[in-house]
């Protein structure tokens, strides 16, 4: 890491601008009202002295050091033991408005070269603007006071301004030209009205800016989303299953369980609908565990896979990113070949000609009766929906949805369709006939998830790190 | 280096001690000359005393490091702070300020002279009506 820059201290946000804050620079920190200001301030000054060994201040105008102190120790930050190590201090300034900002100033100064401070955060710079003569004296005092001294000793600033509810404008507008750095905190609205929590690095001084937002959660501290595309996992453990809760199959997910309030529902019809740009291994993450979780509890699963997808592709993938054998997945997996690359013999390809439907269909549900009397459980159905479209046609697959829907419900199994983008028609057919309809969408290079059936929050999709196999882990972010 | 008319000491060459108590009042407005024409002026004052090691004294005894310090933080804008600080400590002795070729410091210490000068002239005064 270049020794010019200061680590932020925000989880993934180093990566985006080159490492951290120039060093010595001045941050303006702007949003709305509990858009996550103070928090992001205090993993700054937090992480800062216990990571990167860097003393820091926070001089807080609006709140007491005991509140502080409480409402940070909900983010494990403990500043009551951190100021006992001597390299942190918090400037209780609340009362002190009143005495004029140059005393304010003066305090500060004295403290950061006292401490020889390299972090400083000033919350608010806006409750400081307030305690001003003139309006001009908020550019004297940006301009010529605290930009001027906080680069001559080379202590990190982050200046908090507060912009109130239907506001563009940041502060007294001097700050965002006086700063090297503009950040702004924000909600904005994703996935059909849904308020999710945005993060704008609009100016840093020498660093190359690629994109204008980001996604941020504050579960677990400020992290920022990388719009990066997910990285298949290299571990190789094998699949754990989950329990299913009552009434329902898991999805082979703890945390889209959660999502969904413990699974999808037995004998239930699922609309799994995939936006624009997103990869393979992105909807697979979310997807394949439930697949997973059916195989490990020797369940049969039928498959019709997507356009560029085939029976050898499938079963490699389901051995490599869950461990399962050749013999577990040649017992318990069907997968319908329709497409020509599906030209090798196996006991888990299942051959139709695509010509008649009827006769398919007969297929199709012999398959089912083969796998339930093998293993006595319930089957879970997985179908590409366009993969249908195109060979059976509009007509073709209505008929076939009608009667999928009502044999599904009445054996108990559980079918999941997915559909991909541009077949906006299909969708909301197979949309009114589901129980669950989930999108997958992406924004900011993000991939989020959420429920339109039932209605849930926005989550970002990563990898779960933690799991030795894929899974997905999923951030609420609204 | 020492202000003309003094030597490190803060005595004047003509070897006599220099009224201290006048010294302390001419740094008062050397300081309020200085606060006055600039916001926050204090808290630059604060800011190079922990910088530079310059106390309110050294705009006096060491006017080439205030000025440095100042320019060092300043920049160009340190020249206009210099001459309008110059102006109104002039205005407070109650001179009329020549702009010329002089340095700072020479304003200074002519400022200075001066305001020991009138302070005698005043002093002798009040002893002859006594």
């Amino acid at each position: 890491m270049a020794s010019d820059r200061a680590p932020t201290g925000i989880y993934g946000l180093d990566l985006l601008i080159d490492g951290g804050f120039p060093r010595g620079s001045l941050i303006l920190l702007a949003g709305n009202p509990g858009t996550g200001k103070t928090i992001f301030s205090a993993q700054y000054i937090y992480r800062g002295v216990k990571e990167y060994g860097e003393p820091g201040i926070y001089v807080s105008l609006c709140e007491s050091k005991d509140a502080f102190y409480k409402s940070m120790l909900r983010f494990g930050f403990d500043f009551s033991r951190l100021e006992e190590t001597g390299d942190f201090r918090y400037l209780d300034l609340v009362t002190m408005k009143g005495k004029g900002v140059s005393q304010i100033i003066r305090m500060i100064i004295d403290a950061v070269y006292e401490m020889k401070a390299k972090r400083l955060v000033i919350d608010s710079f806006s409750a400081l603007v307030q305690a001003l003569e003139k309006p001009i004296d908020a550019r004297i005092l940006l301009q010529t006071i605290l930009s001027r001294i906080i680069r001559a000793v080379k202590c990190t600033t982050i200046l908090v301004s507060e912009v109130p509810f239907g506001s563009e404008r940041i502060g007294a507008s001097v700050e965002e030209f006086v700063a090297d750095g503009v950040i702004i905190l924000r909600k904005g609205e994703h996935g059909e009205g849904r308020l999710a929590r945005e993060i704008s690095i609009t100016k840093m001084r020498g660093t190359r800016l690629t994109q204008p937002l980001y996604f941020f959660t504050l579960e677990g501290g400020f992290r920022v989303f990388q719009p990066l595309e997910l990285q298949k996992c290299k571990r190789r453990g094998r699949f754990r299953p989950i329990s299913d809760p009552p009434g329902r199959f898991s999805t082979g997910s703890g945390d889209l369980d959660r999502v969904l309030g413990g699974g999808y529902p037995k004998g239930g019809i699922v609309l799994f609908e995939i936006g624009e740009n997103i990869s393979n291994f992105s909807w697979q993450l979310i997807l394949f565990p439930t697949l997973a979780n059916f195989i490990a509890k020797n369940r049969g699963c039928i498959i019709v896979p997507m356009g560029g997808s085939d029976a050898g592709l499938l079963v490699s993938k389901m051995k490599r990113m869950y461990g399962f054998t050749d013999d577990e997945l040649n017992g318990l997996l069907r997968v319908f070949g329709l497409s020509v690359g599906d030209r090798m013999e196996s006991p888990y390809l299942i051959r139709v000609k695509g010509e008649d439907i009827m006769e398919d269909y007969d297929v199709w549900v012999r398959t089912i009766e083969e796998l339930k009397n093998r293993t006595g459980q319930p089957i879970l159905e997985v179908v590409s929906i366009d993969t249908m479209e195109i060979t059976y046609g509009i007509a073709g697959l209505r008929r076939l949805l009608g009667m999928t829907v009502a044999r599904t419900r009445r054996e108990g199994n559980l079918a999941i369709g997915i559909v991909g983008p541009g077949v906006e028609r299909v969708s909301k057919r197979v949309a009114a006939l589901s129980d669950i309809h989930i999108k997958l969408i992406r924004d900011h290079g993000t991939p989020l998830l959420y429920g339109c059936k039932p209605r849930t929050a926005l989550y970002a999709v990563e990898i779960d790190q933690a799991s030795p196999y894929s899974l997905p882990r999923l951030t609420q972010i609204t | 280096m020492s202000v003309r008319g003094m030597d490190k000491k803060g005595e004047s060459k003509s070897g006599r001690l220099s009224p201290s108590e006048e010294e302390r009042r001419f740094i008062d407005l050397l300081v309020e000359s200085f606060v006055e024409c600039m916001r926050f002026g204090d808290s630059i004052l604060r800011f190079l005393e922990l910088k530079y090691g310059l106390k309110k004294n050294d705009i006096l005894r060491r006017p080439e490091s205030f000025i440095l310090g100042l320019k060092d933080l300043m920049g160009g804008g340190a020249a206009v702070i210099e001459r309008l600080m110059i102006e109104n400590l002039y205005r407070k002795i109650g001179l009329e300020c020549e702009w010329g070729e002089k340095t700072f410091r020479e304003y200074i210490v002519e400022a200075f002279e001066e305001y020991i000068r009138r302070e005698e002239n005043k002093r002798n005064l009040r002893e002859l009506n006594r």
